[in-house]
């Protein structure tokens, strides 16, 4: 079996059908794009798997379990959405580091790693900035 | 030119009214004194009526404010169904006369277990009711203007609970309304008059009821008390918004760490 499960996942918003019968396998470590045209049901497909919409039948697997019923924040899936929706109140470190921080790791590992990741995307002076 | 007119003509409108009642004061027989208002340092009423006031509007402020920022996300985010009814709900205070509230709330609150008529407890939450209108406006104008939606969400997918969500993300975007509904709440309960009257009347007077009774026996200092209001009103304005300003940026990353 696979690491993440897709089965048999159906929706639909009133009378249009977003999904009907998709099924996917994805093993640990493995890169997968949905490529398909505007509307077919690529955003809801992934807001199905970090939780934010139910599925009308279906089911969500990972490792094994199901995730029916298991609330988005304790998913653990990251998600990068269509708006970037960066934190506005927030500096780009403190968007960088909420993450760990809402995990509580110490605030050292936080600062470090947000500084290497700053480093790694080519910004290493913008930490103290917001986003707009 | 027209727009400068216009400003022009608006501040007319304001401002003479004040300086009818500035002049008013200042001046006896001609010459400039400040007598009604030194008056005022000698009267230990002035100062606990205020008190009473300021007291009112800030209990409403916090209460008000907190109890509809909190409600409007949670029916934002867990029931949106509730949408409709809640906006039904923060509007009757504008339309319910305020002599009509007073009188509901004598008939529901004089009678154990919820004897609270005269109490000051009874006059803030009765206010409270009365600035739900600003405070659901503001907030809702908040929510729509950052997508908090979105942003909700992705604090969610990063592991952040509810509480943590509105907290860390939702309260600090909302900051600008809600700080100004707190002012237009402040401002709001500093002149109320009516449910005062009806409700707590001397039993916790408050600086309107006072100001009303001093017009009648001595107008020229009743008049140097609206002025000392205007003042005092504004200079708590001003202290709220400068307190706001420095709030949201604390607030974010350390409160929860
Ligand atoms: N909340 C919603 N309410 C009603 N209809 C929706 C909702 N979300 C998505 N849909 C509909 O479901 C279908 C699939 O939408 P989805 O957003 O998943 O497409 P997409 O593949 O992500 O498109 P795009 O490439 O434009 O982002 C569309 O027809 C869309 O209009
Ligand atoms: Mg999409």
């Amino acid at each position: 079996m696979a690491f993440l499960e897709l089965e048999g996942l159906c929706k639909t918003f009133g009378h249009a059908a977003a999904l009907s019968d998709v099924t996917l396998s994805v093993e640990r470590g493995e890169l997968v794009s949905l490529l398909g045209p505007s509307g077919c049901g690529k955003t809801t497909t992934l807001r199905i798997v970090a939780g934010f919409e139910t599925p009308d039948r279906g089911r969500v697997l990972l490792d094994g379990r199901d995730l029916t019923g298991v609330s988005p924040e304790r998913r653990g899936f990251g998600m990068v959405f269509q708006q970037y929706s960066l934190f506005p109140n927030m500096t780009a470190a403190q968007n960088i580091g909420y993450g760990l921080r809402v995990a509580r790791r110490p605030s050292q590992e936080v600062r470090r790693r947000v500084g290497e990741l700053l480093e790694l995307i080519g910004l290493p002076d913008a930490g103290g900035r917001y986003p707009h | 030119m027209i727009q400068r007119l216009v400003v022009a003509l608006f501040f007319l409108y304001l401002l003479l009214p004040l300086s009818g009642i500035l002049g008013f004061t200042l001046l006896d027989g001609g010459r400039l004194t400040l007598a009604h208002y030194r008056q005022s340092l000698g009267d230990g009423e002035f100062g606990a009526y205020m008190a009473h006031s300021l007291v009112l509007a800030a209990g409403t402020v916090v209460l008000g404010v907190s109890l509809m920022t909190f409600t409007t996300f949670w029916v934002h985010t867990r029931a949106r169904a509730l949408k409709p009814l809640l906006e039904l709900t923060a509007f009757l205070p504008f339309v319910v006369p305020a002599v009509t509230l007073a009188l509901g709330l004598i008939q529901l609150y004089s009678h154990p277990p919820l004897a609270l008529t005269g109490t000051a407890a009874l006059l803030v939450l009765a206010y409270t009711v009365l600035t739900l209108p600003f405070a659901y406006r503001a907030v809702e104008n908040g929510l729509a203007a950052v997508d908090s939606r979105t942003l909700s969400e992705a604090a969610q997918s990063l592991g952040a609970g509810w509480w943590r969500r509105f907290l860390t993300v939702i309260v600090p975007n909302l900051w600008p309304g809600i700080t100004s509904a707190a002012l237009l709440g402040f401002a709001l309960v500093m002149g109320e008059f009516t449910l005062a009257l009806f409700l707590v009347g001397s039993a916790y007077e408050t600086y309107p009821l006072y100001l009303n009774q001093v017009w009648r026996t001595d107008p020229k200092y009743g008049a140097a008390l609206a002025v000392l209001s205007f003042l005092i009103t504004w200079a708590s304005s001003v202290a709220i918004l400068w307190a706001s300003r420095r709030a949201p940026g604390q607030m974010q990353g350390a409160a929860l760490r």
